[in-house]
């Protein structure tokens, strides 16, 4: 199986404060994998 | 050792059912599914729907994007065929738009039965194949108790706000994530997959996430 590149999330400056979230590495996987946002899915 | 996968969800998102059986398919060929724990946690797409409004959601849609309804069909359609190569059999041509929050409630009272992934799986099916109306109280209480939930405990929510502030806190999680696009997966607090993506994709994510524990 090949390596997957990571990256991670942009952090919120938002609270709870940084350090009370989990630090996510994000699996990259296929660029066009759908989601649904702002209520559209298409 | 246990896997922890956290998946934020809305029980009307097309891809979300898609990602549902890709995220299974991806578990049943790993090694260690066995010791793989899945919490669903609520998304609301659109949550200023007003509650009780309905409409088609072919119509909602062609609205949001400004699209002819042949383009909304066209769409639609392409959906549906990706959805039939999971094994899953789309209505979306007959489904209804509503705000998803009670629907939502009603998962985290089965979610405290245990059945947070049947109740997450009913409701997907209600909306996407069988264009039951995720809002009406009947069904809400219909489709909890089909999995298990004590019809009791399923009309006082539904007919109460409670776990309302669960809603609102997997959302608030949601957004200090940088989660704005469902489905979105998190295994262990640590990995992170976004959207609908292959079996194969998840199984690499469950093995990473295997070898990191």
């Amino acid at each position: 199986m090949s390596e997957i590149p990571e990256t991670t999330t942009p952090v919120l400056e938002e609270e709870p404060p940084v350090e009370e979230l989990p630090q996510l590495i994000i699996l990259e996987g296929a660029d066009d994998a759908p989601v649904c946002e702002n209520g559209v899915c298409w | 050792m246990t896997i922890r996968i956290d998946v934020w969800s809305d029980v009307v998102c097309p891809w979300c059912y898609i990602g549902k059986r890709r995220l299974e398919s991806g578990l049943e060929r790993f090694e260690h599914k066995d010791d793989v724990s899945i919490t669903w946690h609520s998304f609301q797409l659109d949550p200023t729907i007003p509650q009780g409004q309905r409409e088609p959601v072919s119509e909602m849609l062609g609205k949001k994007i400004g699209a002819p309804p042949s383009q909304v069909r066209a769409m639609q359609h392409q959906v549906t065929q990706l959805a039939e190569a999971e094994g899953l059999s789309y209505d979306l041509g007959n489904a209804t738009s509503v705000n998803t929050r009670d629907a939502h409630r009603v998962a985290h009272l089965a979610g405290q039965h245990g059945l947070g992934d049947a109740m997450h799986e009913a409701l997907l099916k209600a909306h996407l194949s069988d264009a039951a109306v995720v809002d009406d109280p009947d069904t809400l209480v219909r489709l909890a108790t089909e999995v298990g939930v004590p019809a009791a405990e399923a009309t006082d929510v539904v007919n109460s706000q409670k776990y309302g502030a669960e809603v609102d806190a997997d959302i608030r999680k949601a957004r200090q994530l940088g989660i704005s696009g469902v489905p979105f997966f998190v295994l262990n607090d640590r990995i992170g997959v976004s959207g609908a993506q292959s079996a194969e994709h998840f199984l690499a994510a469950l093995r990473k996430a295997h070898a990191e524990a």
